[in-house]
């Protein structure tokens, strides 16, 4: 195998008429902080709504925690699903508590084959994106990827100070995440960009949801 | 599988086949308008596509430095990387793979790199079972038919086609709704996602600075291909790669633009190595198998060498008044379209796609739309170039015929007199060749080559340089 890198390292070479490896400087005349917006996040909630509607998703903006217990009962009860499965993280407990005070099963299991029979994922979106009405997951160790995945429906709380414009802001945003970090890894291994519920137009153009992903997505702003 | 294959044939069979036609329309006219709109609400698109041409410039021109630092940095990570030299190796690492850890069933999304590797069919004859999980792919797979899209590859198939398909194959009735196949495919293709032990994906990008690979997709199969198998390969040709993670957003951005005319797609998943120590989901083992395959090859020609920089949008294809017409399958090889007929013929060599560097009109509406401003036209020529070479090589006759043609076309056009001459006197013999529709319609002995399959322009009465001159002496 180190045979065949060798190999193709030097037919490389050969063909960029490379003499020594020591030429090389990166490249560069791009910057992506020269790209971004830097836009007030209170400014963007009415665009990151009207965009991701636009992509099926349902957004509600949320006043208190009072209110968002209230909201996200709603959507149990509007789709009449019975259990959930969701994130660790702290800020989610007390929500965790009221849907079991009021007979929602929360499957804790993260076997997959289990939570795939969860109706309702919860999750904690760390970042948005206004200009397409996107939310951004950074998956680790206590914010699994199959929350967001393999349940019909998905919940996100968003807190509205975390939208930024476009996606050269992001990356900018992310940069910055793991630049105290020894590696982006550190800060997450897979980081998910969702824009809607799960599509496809693979049959006669015609669009579809929930191909496979949830089927339906709801975003409630915090 | 492509000894036997012929562009003029395959579009002929192409042309007649109306539903292709209707889809083909639909289809690219879809596409198109959806990537024009977003051209015209960026207010710097044009930059863009500059700066990230000139990056990809950089890249390739460095192709080896980033190479070693992705494999670097996605083994910091905790993955792994292979290099292959060609399919046959490629096919050999991911076996190998699969053989280690007692894998019986594999899912795949959508990539067209296992395409030009065929690797379904190298799993398969050794035993594996590989699913197709992209719902355009599934399609084509439980039909055994073959893309005829880089973005939407059933296309060609109509509703009433796949609802008997999925009628034969999985005993339920003939459903029409699309949403009913879909649902459908979903339970049939979850049911496989939650017991495959492997999952093959493709790179749309992979950062060399951090190891992090970008996938693009609307389904979310390639989210559960990456997420849900204990094992994880990605495939990539070393052309994918591009220096910064920072340069992560020019690239979707202008990709996910120009392919589907999204601002962004349904998904975007930026994977950096396997999961952690820890963690409940996501592949325990994350390979990335470096493709060459000719690639490098390409390399060694600066005219072409900008084939390189493609970044697999598939706008190409949507403009392309040839493509338009004659669909994917008439490019009898992995890609099709204005990139087909330039990356074909390099990656499985001139020989074995002669015919493709002429399937286009030079027209450059390909340039004009690629994200990275390929100069298809300049690389088109450098191609038909080495075909002829080729073809004067092996008979030497037929060279001799077309350099002498040109070298009397060249003569003649050279003396005016000589010009004027024998346009009148091919104005009174042109008449019994001219058709009702005022066009010469067809030409005698070698010539009947041109009039086959279009018509040409007759010679007119008086020539341009007479007419300026009568005009000037009014």
């Amino acid at each position: 195998m180190t045979n065949s890198k060798e190999i193709i390292l030097q037919n490389i070479k050969t063909a960029l008429n490379v003499q020594s490896d020591d030429e090389f400087s990166p490249y560069s005349d791009f910057n992506n902080d020269e790209y971004t917006s830097n836009e007030n996040s209170s400014d963007l909630i009415e665009e990151f709504s009207e965009k991701l509607r636009a992509q099926s998703g349902s957004v509600e903006i949320i006043k208190n925690t009072k209110h968002l217990n209230k909201a996200v009962t709603a959507i149990f009860d509007k789709t009449d699903s019975k259990s959930f499965t969701g994130w660790y993280t702290e800020e989610l407990a007390g929500l965790y508590k009221t849907l079991q005070q009021k007979g929602f099963k929360y499957i804790k299991s993260t076997r997959n084959d289990l939570q795939a029979k969860c109706d309702i994922g919860i999750t904690l979106a760390d970042y948005a994106i206004s200009e397409s009405g996107t939310i951004v997951l950074y998956n680790n160790k206590i914010k699994n990827r199959n929350c967001s995945l393999i349940v019909p429906i998905h919940i996100a709380i968003l807190q509205k100070e975390k939208i930024v414009k476009s996606i050269f802001d992001i990356i900018t945003t992310i940069s910055k995440d793991y630049s105290t970090l020894d590696s982006i890894n550190e800060l997450s291994n897979c980081i998910t960009l969702i824009t809607g519920p799960s599509r496809t137009a693979d049959i006669e153009l015609i669009l579809t949801l929930g191909v496979h992903g949830p089927k339906e997505l709801y975003v409630l702003v915090v | 599988m492509l000894l036997k294959y012929s562009f003029e044939e395959e579009s002929n069979k192409a042309l007649k086949n109306k539903n292709l036609q209707e889809a083909l329309i639909n289809t690219t006219n879809r596409f198109r308008s959806a990537r024009n709109k977003i051209v015209s609400d960026s207010d710097n698109w044009e930059e863009l596509r500059q700066v990230a041409r000139s990056i990809k410039e950089h890249t390739i021109n460095n192709l080896h430095n980033y190479l070693q630092l992705l494999e670097n940095n996605i083994i910091s990570a905790g993955g792994h990387v292979h290099w292959a030299r060609d399919s046959e190796e490629a096919c050999e690492i991911i076996r190998q793979i699969a053989q280690k850890n007692s894998v019986k069933k594999i899912v795949k999304s959508k990539s067209m790199a296992t395409e030009e590797i065929h690797l379904n069919k190298s799993l398969e004859s050794h035993g594996y079972s590989v699913v197709e999980t992209d719902l355009g792919e599934y399609i084509l797979q439980l039909s055994g038919d073959r893309p005829s899209h880089i973005i939407a590859p059933a296309i060609h198939k109509t509703k009433a086609d796949i609802s008997k398909l999925f009628s034969e194959k999985f005993n339920v009735p003939e459903y029409d709704d699309p949403q009913e196949l879909t649902s459908i495919a979903r339970e049939k293709l979850r049911s496989e996602f939650l017991s495959a032990d492997m999952g093959i994906s493709g790179v749309n990008f992979a950062a060399a600075d951090t190891g992090t690979i970008a996938i693009v997709e609307n389904e979310g199969n390639a989210r559960l291909t990456t997420t849900l198998p204990k094992i994880h390969i990605a495939l990539m040709g070393i052309e994918k790669i591009i220096p910064k993670f920072d340069q992560m957003g020019l690239f979707l951005k202008l990709l996910i633009g120009s392919a589907t005319g999204q601002k962004i797609s349904t998904y975007v998943s930026l994977i950096t190595g396997p999961r952690k120590k820890g963690e409940t989901d996501g592949p325990k083992e994350f390979h990335l198998v470096l493709l060459d395959n000719g690639r490098s090859k390409i390399m060694s020609n600066p005219n072409t060498r900008e084939s390189l920089y493609c970044i697999r949008c598939g706008a190409c294809l949507n403009i392309c008044p040839v493509y338009r017409k004659v669909g994917g399958h008439a490019y009898g090889g992995t890609y099709s379209g204005p990139i087909g007929a330039i990356i074909n013929p390099q990656l499985e060599g001139i020989d074995k796609h002669p015919e493709l560097p002429f399937a286009s009109s030079l027209c450059g509406a390909c340039k004009d739309v690629c994200p990275v401003k390929i100069d298809f036209p300049k690389v088109l020529l450098d191609l038909r170039r080495q075909v002829i070479e080729n073809k004067s090589k092996e008979n030497s006759r037929a060279g001799l015929i077309e350099k002498l043609s040109f070298k009397v076309w060249k003569g003649i056009n050279k003396h005016p007199k000589l010009l004027q001459l024998l346009n009148s006197i091919g104005y009174y013999m042109q008449k019994p060749f001219i058709g009702n529709n005022n066009k010469i319609t067809s030409l005698p002995f070698i010539f009947s080559r041109w009039t086959k399959t279009r018509d040409l322009a007759p010679i007119p009465k008086k020539s341009f340089r007479q007419i300026w001159k009568e005009r000037n002496n009014d």
